[in-house]
């Protein structure tokens, strides 16, 4: 049996969108009552009795427990006997597992020594990860945002990001990863980029940029460090939106933008030390008007 | 760029998140596999998950985050049962007509209509129980569901459409 009325002049009638010919014409319809009666009764079905605050327990039950087993290092008082000696022994299990974080907050930079004498240098608002135990097997650390690495020569050194794995036998490079930002600078010797498209190696004096999974570019340049780590951030045709990350993460204040269009591109170096300064080298080229409307907040305008 | 300071990662979000979003998603994992302890536990492990990705996870994604995973975990779990729903008892007030017949009829199609709720496909039967239980709005599912309005309305009018075959046919 085909059904007298489609799909679409049902949806229609569902969303009132039926003109009056139409609707009339339905209501007297054979079919109509039996429809209608079917979303009544439906809607004066239940489910049963939520129990919202007991779940919510639950759920926050199992995060505790988690996070203590995660971080919480494990003192136990002698006096437990044998018990504590269990304890111990799981307690040194996941101390094994755990791993070190070091985090720069939001206009510092921090310098982080690895197990090896390897250097990490932390921009802004970034932080590394890695398992002090287990590196002599695999020199691994998980970064999010931005940092220089110094490796000593060794074994295969791997930085993970989300975004993509930058690995390397002994050299500096400069990896940024942030918001669909995928940029590595290599100051010496030779990295390998890899991630989820593709794997290129830089040489020294290259640098590779990916933003968002699209295609990539590739570019010489011949500072021997980062920008950063000399007190000013030096950008190359990167994505306005990426330099007001940066301007945030290193000045700890909000920028607002509106009808200032965030994927033009910049080139050019704003410096740590003077926030006014800084706004005005970026947004005066880009035709932008910056005000400094209280202490942590900044607008943008469009001139 | 004015960036939503909101993060799930603050136990008062994360709280505030789970108020609105928890019966929806509690619901809606019942709708698809009709097993209520099964539902929360999903429920539960969404949770979980999301506050364990919270520094990944935007503000304003986390609803979509919640029914992405839960739907994932509904995915890999076999053993499926049938819907079961419960209705009110009508309140006597509403009806003139009232007489044993009239209500035993009520209680038939109550019943007829269950079954036949049990019977839809999944998906139409989770668009059309959000929207009729629920009071979801299209575009409220089709956020969640990641999936167009367009869509919500086909799986809508197909289950409007099977419910009534069914009914009829029985």
């Amino acid at each position: 049996m085909s059904e007298k009325y489609s799909n679409t002049f049902l949806e229609r009638w569902m969303n009132n969108s039926l003109s009056e010919e139409e609707l009339a014409e339905f209501k007297n319809s054979v079919e109509y009552p039996l429809y209608q009666k079917i979303l009544d009764k439906s809607s004066e079905l239940k489910v049963p009795v939520y129990k919202k605050e007991a779940l919510f327990n639950k759920v926050q039950e199992k995060i505790a427990l988690k996070k203590k087993a995660k971080t919480k290092p494990v003192f136990i008082k002698w006096m437990y006997g044998a018990a504590a000696s269990i304890a111990i022994l799981i307690g040194l299990f996941y101390f094994q597992n755990k791993s070190t974080i070091y985090s720069a907050g939001t206009g510092e930079q921090l310098a982080v020594v690895l197990p090896d004498n390897s250097q990490v240098l932390l921009n802004a608002n970034s932080s590394v990860s890695f398992n002090k135990n287990k590196w002599e097997e695999n020199r691994n650390v998980e970064l999010r945002g931005e940092a220089y690495f110094k490796v000593e020569k060794g074994s295969k050194f791997s930085v993970e990001t989300s975004q993509g794995t930058v690995a390397v036998l002994g050299t500096q490079f400069d990896v940024i990863s942030d918001l669909g930002l995928f940029e590595v600078h290599c100051f010496e010797g030779r990295v390998q980029v890899e991630n989820k498209q593709q794997q290129i190696i830089l040489t020294e004096g290259k640098a590779f940029r990916q933003i968002e999974g699209k295609a990539s570019e590739n570019w010489n340049f011949s500072t021997k460090k980062p920008s950063w780590t000399t007190g000013e951030s030096f950008f190359k045709s990167t994505p306005l939106k990426y330099v007001i990350k940066a301007l945030e993460s290193q000045y700890n204040v909000t920028i607002k933008s509106s009808g200032v269009d965030l994927e033009k591109r910049f080139t050019g170096i704003f410096n740590h030390k003077n926030i006014e300064i800084a706004l005005q080298t970026v947004f005066v080229p880009m035709k932008i008007h910056a005000t400094l409307e209280d202490e942590k907040t900044v607008l943008l305008v469009k001139q | 760029m004015h960036q939503d300071k909101k993060s799930v990662c603050q136990p008062k979000i994360f709280e505030n998140v789970f108020h609105t979003q928890s019966e929806t998603l509690r619901n809606f994992m019942y709708y698809k596999c009709g097993d209520m302890e099964k539902a929360e536990d999903f429920v539960q492990e969404s949770f979980i998950k999301l506050w364990d990705n919270c520094a990944k996870v935007a503000f304003e994604k986390a609803k979509s985050f919640l029914f992405t995973v839960a739907n994932n975990l509904f995915l890999n779990y076999v053993a499926h049962k049938k819907v079961v729903l419960k209705h009110q008892k009508e309140g006597a007030k509403n009806y003139t007509h009232e007489n044993p017949e009239y209500l035993l009829e009520e209680q038939e199609f109550m019943e007829k209509l269950k079954n036949a709720i049990a019977d839809l496909p999944e998906k139409q039967r989770e668009v059309f129980l959000l929207i009729r239980i629920d009071k979801k709005k299209y575009s409220e599912i089709s956020e969640l569901l990641g999936i167009s309005i367009k869509s919500v309305e086909y799986r809508m009018s197909s289950a409007l459409q099977a419910l009534k075959k069914k009914i009829k046919n029985i």
